[in-house]
């Protein structure tokens, strides 16, 4: 449990820090961003329904994103890292 | 003489009692902006009137922020809405967001991905983040002059679209289970397949969804057939020819 809690949170680091590197080429990017720092926060402090519905969300809204060539496979597989990790 | 007196007695009567109820029908809605101005500071009640103007319900606006135990963050949350359908989800005006429905949200979406074994491409799977948005699911590849469509605020070349131009905003809000904190709905996008290409795609029943997080009543209900086209399918080519057209509203 514990060690599946540190590998979502280290997944999310991964996921801000490619984002915010998409925020910098498109502006657009900055609301998706903060959608999933946002979710990050409440991830941590729920779990179960919650979390999994939560990260179905960030995958969903993903879908409205166009990202770089260079990183826009790697965050659509954090993504489905990141559901697969809360979908026990 | 005396007509005419009683006459315009009856009309200074008349307009003083439209003219009290005007007043008082304009101090009473307004003190609350008034309220709030003094809250968060110059500026609200104009941006306020504003959205109100534009159609916001005044009496689910007035109800929110009265309601609210941080009026700050609401003021914040529906200057900063993609639309009027997401400030509507933050004033909980239900009525006014067309193809939800009411009652408690269930998960119905798919509980694991799903792989096609004559594709024999583990690219090709639906994964299980993209499964979840499905109550069923089929692999299927698209013939030649197939056309699709997609209704988005952001990437015209995302992965999911359907196979039906839907006729309004609900179909798109309801139908295919978009909250509208995702997309303002303000393009609409057609793809058709190349003569002699297929398109390989997921292909099924869109799953229900919260309308936001922590809300059960009401929700989406999806059940509009959707189509996902995997990552590896939406390559350069693929971008190129989707096509931007009028909303079909």
């Amino acid at each position: 449990m514990v060690n599946e809690l540190s590998q979502i949170d280290h997944l999310f680091k991964e996921l801000i820090a490619l984002l915010s590197a998409e925020s910098q080429v498109d502006p657009y990017n900055v609301q998706f961003l903060k959608y999933v720092e946002e979710r990050r926060s409440l991830v941590k402090q729920t779990d179960g329904n919650q979390a999994k519905e939560a990260i179905r969300g960030i995958n969903r809204y993903s879908d409205e994103f166009a990202f770089s060539d260079a990183h826009a496979k790697k965050i659509k597989d954090i993504i489905d890292s990141l559901y697969d990790l809360v979908n026990c | 003489m005396k007509k005419k007196s009683v006459s315009l007695l009856l009309l200074w009567l008349l307009l003083s009692v439209s003219f009290i109820s005007c007043t008082d029908h304009d101090v009473e809605p307004q003190a609350w902006l008034n309220n709030l101005e003094t809250l968060l500071g110059q500026g609200t009640k104009s941006t306020v009137e504003g959205w109100i103007d534009a159609g916001l319900d005044d009496e689910k606006t007035k109800e929110a922020f009265d309601k609210s135990g941080d009026k700050a963050a609401l003021f914040n949350s529906l200057k900063t809405a993609i639309s009027i359908y997401d400030q509507r989800v933050y004033i909980e005006d239900w009525d006014h967001i067309p193809g939800i429905e009411k009652g408690n949200y269930v998960a119905n979406g798919l509980k694991s991905g799903v792989s096609n074994a004559s594709w024999a491409n583990p690219d090709l799977d639906l994964s299980a983040s993209d499964a979840a948005n499905f109550a069923d699911a089929k692999a299927d590849e698209l013939s030649a002059g197939t056309k699709i469509y997609r209704v988005t605020g952001g990437n015209p070349a995302g992965g999911y679209w359907t196979a039906q131009i839907p006729a309004s905003v609900g179909d798109v809000i309801g139908g295919t289970a978009v909250r509208p904190a995702w997309n303002n709905f303000s393009k609409f996008y057609v793809y058709e397949v190349p003569a002699g290409q297929t398109l390989k795609v997921w292909r099924g029943t869109t799953a229900a969804q919260q309308i936001a997080d922590g809300v059960i009543n009401p929700f989406l209900p999806g059940k509009a057939e959707q189509i996902f086209i995997p990552f590896v399918v939406r390559d350069a080519t693929f971008k190129t020819l989707v096509k931007e057209i009028p909303l079909p509203w």
